[in-house]
């Protein structure tokens, strides 16, 4: 389920996803390293989050092994980010309180992976909350104090990080309908008897993996298509998650995408369309 | 008998809604099938048949065709891009037969944008090589186009749009166009410098001719801040915002060119300096610094800024003789920063920084880098040089990274004051003269 990454490149330079010759060269070695490394069963680029500081964020996601759980095939999708192209280093899930109050930071991120960010909210009424917010590291405001008014949470760069690709995730990872089947036991599967789309240039033959969905049940007008009938080769843009391209060519019958943005959706989006 | 045989013919020809083949077809290929091998052993051949025929993969065969009109346009398309590569050949008059004579190619200048492409390559901006060989051969054919008479071509950027994104050039003409007519009471537009110190021209299909867009007033410039709009790839489609925006698409995205070449044109600090009159000139003794040792603080704005009012410089209302100039409102007496600022000095948008350096290698020790500067103000915008070559090009949305607050709705309209209202009961029809009711009335139904 590896993208081609030579393939996705060539099929988004022309939407702005581009990788400067050392990138391209470091991870031809890099990404095979890691998945050896760290034994995946694939290892493919996600994308690239920008920094102010100018060291982007490269992010790869990783299949690892699938196994049975709970009569259930579980394959293990883990993310990896590297600053220099080269070391791979992992980005631990988060959980979803987590999640929840990193989402609401929205300044670029610095490029210093240690970077924290503090989260103020008001201060919650039940004392049972506060007692497992005082469990997950922060600071409660005043413990002695009858009511706080507010408590603050510390978050790093690379939680922020996560929690980004996350969100980004769930909104982006495109497949063509019928590319990948279910089996008996739940997993998707590539499906290796697909043939290529019978209408490429509508968003109702794109889903999101997972979903049965396509993109044209999404939010309205939130994908911008392109289609090319001469080079077969179509590429929907994510208007919610502006850098964030998909391609699909109906002669090699191969598909990617890739996300160069700042981690960041555009919540103005129902201003712009 | 014709009867049964009909029945049986339509029950054949039942479509399955499974598959969508029928029986009828299947039959048709299997006794096709059989009648061209001629086999001795037809029975044998017949049951395998049916065997392959229902184990086999129907496979849907990739897209399916598009309707003419829609399946014409890209060839066309792909035709005109790929004439760009050939010496355009003169028409042929269809009387006599011969080539028709054409007007010379126009001269012009441009910058060496395949080395500009690979600068940027280098960095991981821009479109990739194959696109921007593309776009050179454009730039080239829009240079030589006798018609539209360039002195100077750029390659600005590209401009996404929903259904087709904009190639936009940046171009100055030999002749230069016409003053607009000046109407009283509004800010005039600048002709010739300042915001429309550049024409530009646009395509969606590179090969196809470029449409040049039209210069922009201070009033489209100011609007323009108020919106934030994804552009859609037609020019004359109407942009649906708050507060009205007054003009098509080609209008915003000419404003959305002004203030991006503006904000992100660059040049390296000490590469132009500041002549008589304030008219900025190459500098001559201007010797360029190695390109790993630049960073943000190396570049300055090429273009002027373009203040509030909508001009780069502030115009202020003649005051007729003998009478006293008002005071001046806070629009004219913007000052702005000098030409050539320093990038340093750019606000920044938050606790980021306007600028982001960007360079080709991580790798300390490489000789021979490529560096720049990227905008966090326009996302897409973006600086780069190895020292000797520098190139601009914008590759975005053409929106401002700012989070956008957009304008409140107007203050809804007093209702009628009440108690300027004589009566507020509904007067009773004059009892006399009934008569006169009673003929109206049938005429209004009429």
């Amino acid at each position: 389920m590896e993208n081609n990454l030579s393939l996705t490149l060539d099929a988004l330079a022309s939407s702005g996803i581009v990788l400067s010759n050392e990138q391209k060269s470091a991870f031809t070695v890099s990404i095979p390293l890691k998945k050896a490394e760290a034994a995946l069963k694939s290892l493919s680029l996600f994308g690239k989050i920008a920094a102010s500081n100018g060291k982007d964020y490269f992010i790869a996601e990783g299949k690892g092994k699938a196994y049975y759980f709970d009569n259930k095939l579980v394959a293990e999708t883990k993310f990896f980010y590297t600053q220099d192209c080269v070391k791979w280093l992992d980005l631990n899930p988060v959980d979803e309180e987590t999640s929840k109050r990193c989402l609401t930071i929205n300044t670029t991120m610095s490029g210093d992976p240690s970077q924290v960010y503090t989260v103020t909210e008001p201060a919650p009424k039940a004392e049972g909350a506060a007692e497992a917010a005082a469990e997950e590291g922060a600071e409660p405001a005043a413990e002695e104090a009858e009511e706080p008014a507010e408590v603050s949470f510390e978050y790093t760069e690379l939680q922020r990080l996560q929690t980004m690709i996350q969100d980004i995730k769930k909104d982006s990872s495109i497949a063509p309908k019928g590319a990948y089947i279910t089996t008996g036991d739940n997993d998707l599967i590539l499906n290796k008897a697909f043939a290529g789309l019978e209408y490429p240039e509508k968003l109702e033959s794109y889903v999101l993996a997972g979903e049965s969905k396509t993109l044209a049940d999404g939010l309205p007008g939130s994908w911008s298509l392109h289609y090319d009938s001469f080079s077969s080769t179509a590429v929907v843009r994510n208007l919610l998650w502006p850098g964030h391209a998909f391609y699909y060519s109906g002669e090699t019958n191969s598909w990617g995408s890739l996300y160069f943005g700042a981690g960041m959706k555009n919540t103005e989006f129902i201003f712009m369309r | 008998m014709s009867q049964s045989y009909g029945e049986a013919l339509a029950f054949l020809q039942k479509t399955s809604t499974e598959t969508g083949n029928t029986a009828f077809d299947q039959i048709v290929d299997v006794v096709g099938e059989i009648l061209e091998n001629r086999s001795a052993d037809s029975a044998d051949l017949l049951e395998t048949l049916l065997l392959a025929k229902k184990t086999a993969f129907e496979h849907g065969g990739g897209p399916i065709a598009l309707p003419e009109g829609e399946a014409a346009k890209p060839l066309d398309e792909a035709q005109k891009l790929s004439e760009l590569y050939l010496a355009p050949e003169p028409p042929i008059n269809p009387e006599t037969g011969e080539a028709e004579p054409v007007d010379p190619p126009n001269e012009f200048e441009t910058e060496d944008l395949m080395s500009g492409a690979a600068l940027l390559e280098s960095v991981g901006c821009g479109l990739g090589t194959k696109e921007m060989y593309n776009v050179m051969l454009a730039l080239k054919a829009l240079g030589e186009d006798p018609t539209a008479k360039v002195a100077t071509v750029r390659f600005f950027g590209k401009f996404f749009g929903i259904n087709a994104d904009y190639y936009v050039f940046e171009t100055t003409l030999k002749e230069a166009s016409a003053a607009a007519e000046e109407m009283e009471g509004v800010v005039p537009a600048e002709v010739g410098t300042g915001a429309n110190g550049f024409v530009y021209f646009v395509t969606t299909n590179l090969g196809d001719p470029c449409i040049k867009l039209p210069d922009i007033t201070p009033q489209q410039i100011k609007d323009s801040r108020y919106i934030k709009k994804y552009l859609t790839g037609d020019l004359g489609a109407e942009v649906s915002a708050y507060p009205t925006y007054p003009g098509k698409e080609a209008v915003y995205l000419r404003a959305q060119i002004a203030r991006i070449a503006a904000t992100t044109t660059l040049c390296p600090s000490g590469c132009f300096k500041l002549g008589e009159d304030d008219v900025v000139e190459k500098n001559e003794e201007y010797v360029p610094a190695a390109a790993s040792a630049m960073d943000v603080s190396s570049w300055c704005h090429r273009y002027p800024h373009i203040k509030k009012q909508g001009r780069c410089t502030v115009y202020v209302p003649e005051v007729p003789e003998g009478e006293e100039a008002p005071e001046p409102t806070e629009e004219e007496s913007e000052v702005g920063p000098p030409l050539l600022a320093a990038i340093s000095e750019d606000e920044p948008i938050g606790e980021t920084g306007a600028w982001t350096a960007v360079t080709s290698s991580q790798v300390p020790g490489i000789k021979h880098t490529v560096s720049g500067v990227r905008s966090n103000l326009w996302p897409g915008a973006v600086t780069v040089t190895n020292g000797a070559l520098f190139i601009n090009v914008y590759v975005g949305f053409g929106a401002k990274g700012t989070p956008y607050v957009p304008l409140h709705a107007p203050v809804p309209m007093k209702e009628y004051d009440a108690d300027l209202v004589e009566s507020i009961e509904i007067p009773d029809p004059p009892p006399e003269e009934p008569a006169e009711g009673e003929e109206e009335a049938p005429a209004e139904e009429e």
